[in-house]
């Protein structure tokens, strides 16, 4: 049952800042706070709901890409600027969950959410993130959990499609305190279970996430992205990649990022495979080789070792599109 | 007394006349020559608008004044035992009105993580969940087995110490049983033909010029209607009893209300007005039932008790999972002579986990031998589900059969159609399938084509019974204003029955669908059929016609009083009456309506055995269905594009309703084939996707272009001639898939779901 709260309809984000005291959440759409409030996992003295909030409600493409924390999903998805420069963004907005989900659910609350795990999510399991002593899923049924980071302690998947995309585009975010607005990488946003386990991301309580901003010069560059999911209507991922990239006049990969979803506890990067991209010939033949030669330091659990061979296909495919190649795969 | 009526029996294009013999009140049964209205025409459903627009109220919009909400304790633990209870605490909160124990004495013995423990009544449902935190027991647990290869191991721990007898409901099948023995966690075998000697059968396989034998496993799915299982019960202060109930049986829940509290039939109403489907898990009154009429009538306040989805999904039903192995002799033309199965499947703490009606009904066979047997597990209760057993025992049978015919170089349709050769309604269906699927463009060489993304098709049957009830008694009336209505008890399990009541009427009298009245869902309304066995057309429908007719008949003496003739002189077209002499002369059906004595005609007619001294009607309900599917190789996603059904059901009623239920049968089969699981976590037996986000099934994106064929069946043994459509629908589907994705890859998915991590693994071996 969920506890009684005090609610809070702030108009502006310094009054937000104010009204936070020490048991207290923002909520944005809702999707996930109210979920986890449901079933019990969370629990709080006052809620604050920031979607009266009209300044955090934007899309700016005078020089970046500015978009506000509390933009809805399916704005993402439609807007026209976001759809010629980054691609991968709106194609991961209008993959997630169900139209009236989109609806509601902001950039902000999908790039903060809690984890999907089932054992997390229920109350049966007190697990290591809940502040329990173990990870159910190491020994469980870990069939949608990570192939990455998952020796900690925890083996969940960040759920948030568009941190992938994100991260790729090397996007920051910028983050109103009681002192300052701060700059934070997303890259660097997100723990790893080894880390902090009870924690996700580096927003601190009472902080506020104001915008997300890609630097103009990761816009308007080729972009893959896919999402593979067990079935078509509303279901969470179970592999998704992006890659931003370049290809230059002598015909070689350039300055190429590559991201996996559903992969790790984090948006998880292909720093070495990015690396052997670089000035590398886009044939097919080279992009075969860097696949063959990824994921060996994946570490899949007893039920998720198909995930490795999904990305391969995905890297692969996403390879040959950034190339303008036909995929064989 | 028996009148003799000639009638047109048969397909349309191929029907002969017989004369039968019927009950002088009768009237003579459509048949294949029957020019009518409605009857078999697409008509809406005359609550449709209602069901859109929220006005329909289900169980779960119910809300009495003073009602409370009542909610289930359940246990977190598979297995071991309570040994004290404490609700003392629970009840002191305010706002609750009782808590009661799920069961009367202790010990409880839990078997299975999920198992009611105590329920609380509370003035609202966040009250009653309060306090079940306030309930303290004392308990210790137990070893448990959560699969069946598990519980079948020597010193594995056993869920149950005594013998089980199978409860039955009116959605399975055979309620009959011979002792049938258990050992362990082991509950059978059932052996079929129970003389047959398994050694001779073996040596007689053996000698089978070809022979086949693979083994097939089909996953637990639950049933996931849109609306849970629920009531809300008013127990009257002068012991009436009063029952809204989200059930497919609204008889079933009054007796065993009115059973468990020793209370007269006559003193328990169930209502269900309209229900958000059951699928076959809500037949009878079920834990939640007796418990919120205890509830109810220890505050003497009405009490709500649905359960949660979470509920819905550990504890009131589930389809078995199966290990079956299969294997098929045939000669080496390809004639079928032996058939064997081996099958095991759990229903958890339940029972009814046999998959053996595809084998035994389908082919022509010389010799067949089935065993198989129920597994308990430490899991929630199995229940009656869309064709108990069929959707498991097809995966197997149909994908042997295309195992087989690909060992031996037959096209699959060619194998299925030289080995059913006896069955002509088949033979027609697969012609019609084939042609409008064009089975003909079908890869010829499975998984021949190139590049990653490979298309296939595949081809499956299905077969169901027709099944049907007697003694529902359906009420006409007719009042002076003209006003029709039909009456009986029967609830509307989401497939449409009160349209087709409305339908058959109206054609009868010669009026318009939404001029009458329809009441139905209400035991006291007449003794109806529950929606079991695909029966609630099959059982109801004659017995409306029949009163519809008899009320024509007292119309029409009316009518031939007031022309003054008699009544052989009245002739009717559409709802006139007109003198046979004299057509000019004629009266609207108002007309003659405003001259019934008193304020009504009031008649009924019961459901009678079909017709007798006749040939013997064909009983089975055929089906076969094509499927279309596209194999991403590189990541192992399956996409459906395409079903084409071909379906006989005898006599169809509405065709829009039918073609729904055929709709959602292969919605379900696709959700089963591609989706659906239930997941226990392996280390503590409790369900880990006890919603419907991890619990998955298909949605609008994963429904293909789904193309029916309907034969019309004429078989004229009752008044209607209608046969079932709800559970044949869902058999054959995930079998043709399976069937497609081999087309496609060249490698076989024996295990369901086929999910991608499987299609990856399969490939990969392929590849070694
Ligand atoms: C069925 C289903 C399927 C889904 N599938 C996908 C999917 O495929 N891919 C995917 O990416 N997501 C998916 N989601 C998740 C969904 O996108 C997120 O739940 C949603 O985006 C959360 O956004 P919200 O605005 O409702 O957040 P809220 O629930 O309001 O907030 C979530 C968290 O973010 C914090 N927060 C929100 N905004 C701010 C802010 N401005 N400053 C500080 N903190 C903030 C809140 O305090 C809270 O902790 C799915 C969800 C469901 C229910």
């Amino acid at each position: 049952m969920i506890k009684d709260f005090e609610y809070y309809l702030p108009k502006a984000t310094e009054q937000a800042l104010t009204l936070f005291s020490k048991n207290s959440a923002y909520k944005a759409g809702g999707i996930d706070l109210l979920d986890l409030l449901k079933e019990n996992i969370v629990s709080y003295d006052s809620i604050i709901n920031l979607s009266g909030i009209d300044s955090l409600d934007f899309i700016d493409t005078e020089i970046d890409l500015k978009i506000g924390a509390g933009v809805s999903i399916q704005k993402i998805a439609d807007s026209q600027p976001i759809q010629k420069y980054c691609p991968a963004l709106s194609e991961s907005a209008s993959e997630i969950a169900t139209p009236h989900i989109r609806n509601i659910a902001t950039l902000g609350g999908n790039l903060c959410q809690k984890p999907r795990c089932w054992y997390f999510r229920s109350k049966d399991f007190d697990c290591s993130r809940k502040g329990g002593k173990v990870c159910f899923a190491i020994d469980g049924e870990n069939k949608y959990h990570s192939i990455y980071g998952n020796q900690d302690g925890c083996a969940f998947v960040n759920p948030s499609g568009m941190a992938t995309v994100l991260t790729a585009l090397n996007a920051r975010l910028q983050i109103l305190t009681k002192k300052e607005i701060k700059t934070i990488n997303l890259r660097d946003f997100y723990y790893l279970p080894a880390e902090k386990l009870t924690c996700e991301h580096k927003l601190n309580d009472g902080e506020i996430l104001l915008s997300v901003t890609v630097e103009k010069e990761n816009l308007l560059r080729k972009n893959y992205y896919c999402k593979i999911k067990e079935k078509q209507s509303s279901d969470w991922p179970i592999a998704e990649i992006c890659i931003i990239g370049g290809i230059n006049s002598l015909g070689n990969f350039e300055n190429v990022s590559i991201v996996l979803g559903s992969a790790a506890p984090i948006p998880w990067r292909m720093i070495k495979e990015e690396k052997k991209l670089e000035g590398l010939q886009a044939t097919t033949k080279y992009i075969g080789n860097v696949v063959e030669s990824s994921f060996s330091d994946a570490n899949p659990l007893r039920d998720n070792a198909y995930k490795v061979k999904l990305f391969r296909t995905l890297l692969y495919r996403g390879l040959c599109s950034i190339a303008g190649l036909e995929s064989e795969r | 007394m028996n009148k003799k009526e000639k009638v047109s029996v048969g397909l349309p294009d191929n029907l002969r006349e017989i004369i039968i013999e019927i009950p002088e009140d009768e009237p003579k049964p459509w048949d294949g020559k029957s020019e009518l209205n409605y009857i078999g025409k697409r008509v809406k459903r005359i609550d449709g608008i209602d069901k859109t627009t929220g006005k329909a109220k289900y169980t779960f919009d119910v809300k009495i004044p003073g009602m409370l909400y009542a909610k289930f304790l359940r246990s977190d633990f598979p297995a071991g035992t309570i040994s004290e209870i404490d609700l003392s605490k629970a009840q002191k909160l305010k706002g609750v009105y009782s808590v009661l124990p799920a069961q009367d004495d202790l010990p409880l013995i839990i078997r299975y993580a999920g198992q009611e423990i105590a329920a609380v009544a509370a003035e609202t449902a966040e009250i009653a969940e309060t306090a079940l935190q306030q309930i303290t027991f004392k308990h210790t647990t137990s070893d448990f087995v959560l699969s069946v290869e598990d519980a079948i191991r020597e010193n594995a721990p056993l869920v149950y110490q005594t013998t089980v007898k199978e409860k039955t409901t009116e959605g399975d099948l055979d309620s009959s049983e011979s002792s049938v023995v258990q050992e362990g966690n082991i509950r059978g075998p059932k052996i079929f033909p129970e003389d047959e000697n398994a050694e001779k059968f073996d040596d007689y396989l053996r000698n089978c010029e070809v022979i086949h034998t693979a083994e097939y496993r089909t996953q637990v799915q639950t049933h996931s209607a849109m609306e849970t299982h629920g009531v809300v019960v008013e127990w009257g202060s002068d012991d009436k009893v009063k029952v809204w109930a989200s059930t497919q049986g609204t008889f079933s829940v009054r007796n065993d209300i009115a059973d468990y509290f020793k209370l007269k039939y006559n003193d328990v109403r169930v209502i269900t007005e309209f229900m958000g489907g059951g699928f076959g898990a809500k037949f009878g009154a079920g834990l939640y039932g007796i418990m919120a009429a205890k509830l109810s009538r220890a505050t003497g306040k009405p009490v709500r008790l649905m359960l949660d989805r979470k509920g819905e999904h550990l504890s009131v039903g589930n389809r078995p999972d199966s290990l079956q192995k299969l294997s098929i002799g045939t000669t080496k033309e390809g004639k079928i002579k032996a058939l064997k199965l081996i099958s095991l499947g759990t229903g958890g703490v339940g029972t009814g986990a046999g998959t053996s009606g595809p084998i035994k009904n389908i082919y022509d066979y010389e010799k067949i031998y089935v065993e198989e047997s129920d597994v308990f597990i430490n899991a929630g209760p199995a229940a009656a589900f869309r064709a108990p057993g069929h959707p498991q025992g097809a995966f197997a049978l149909e994908q042997a059969i295309d195992e087989m015919a690909h060992k031996l170089g037959i096209d699959p349709l060619e194998f299925r159609r030289i080995n059913t050769t006896g069955n002509y309604i088949r033979q027609t269906q697969y012609v019609l399938g084939a042609e409008k699927f064009g089975w003909d463009k079908r890869n010829q060489v499975p998984g021949s084509i190139k590049g990653p993304i490979k298309r296939g098709f595949g081809v499956a049957n299905s077969v169901w019974y027709y099944i049907y009830n007697k003694g529902f008694v359906a009420t006409v009336t007719i009042n002076r204003r003209g006003e029709v209505q039909v009456i009986n008890g029967v609830q509307d399990i989401g497939g449409g029955i009160g349209t087709v009541l409305a339908m058959i009427v109206a054609e009868e009298l010669g009026l318009e669908p939404d001029q009458i009245t329809v009441k139905i869902g209400d035991t006291d309304n007449g003794f109806g059929p529950a929606s079991g066995g695909s029966q609630t057309t099959a059982g109801i429908t004659p017995a409306v016609r029949n009163a519809a007719y008899k009320a024509k008949i007292r119309m029409i003496e009316l009518a031939a009083s007031i022309l003054g003739k008699t009544t052989d002189k009245v002739t009717m077209e559409g709802s006139r009456f007109s003198d046979g002499d004299d057509i000019s002369k004629s009266l609207s059906f108002q007309q003659v309506a405003a001259k019934i004595p008193g304020d009504e005609i009031r008649v009924t007619a019961e459901r009678r055995s079909d017709n007798l001294g006749r040939e013997e009607i064909k009983t089975t309900i055929d089906g076969v269905q094509f499927a279309d599917v596209t194999v991403d190789t590189g990541t192992g996603v399956v996409k459906v594009n395409r079903i084409v059904a071909v379906h006989d059901c005898g006599r169809p009623m509405d065709r829009l309703t039918l073609e729904s239920q055929i709709n959602g049968g292969i919605i379900q089969g696709i959700s089963y084939a591609l989706y659906e699981n239930r997941i226990l976590d392996r280390n503590t037996g409790i369900m880990v996707n006890p919603n419907l986000e991890m619990y998955k099934i298909a949605g609008a994106r994963d429904v293909p272009q789904i193309e029916t064929i309907i034969m019309d069946f004429n078989q004229a043994m009752n008044s209607t001639g209608a046969m079932g459509i709800g559970e044949p629908a869902t058999i054959p589907t995930s079998a043709a898939i399976a069937n497609a994705v081999f087309n496609a890859i060249g490698v076989r998915l024996r295990s369901l779901p086929i999910t991608p991590d499987k299609i990856l693994a399969a490939l990969e071996e392929q590849s070694k």
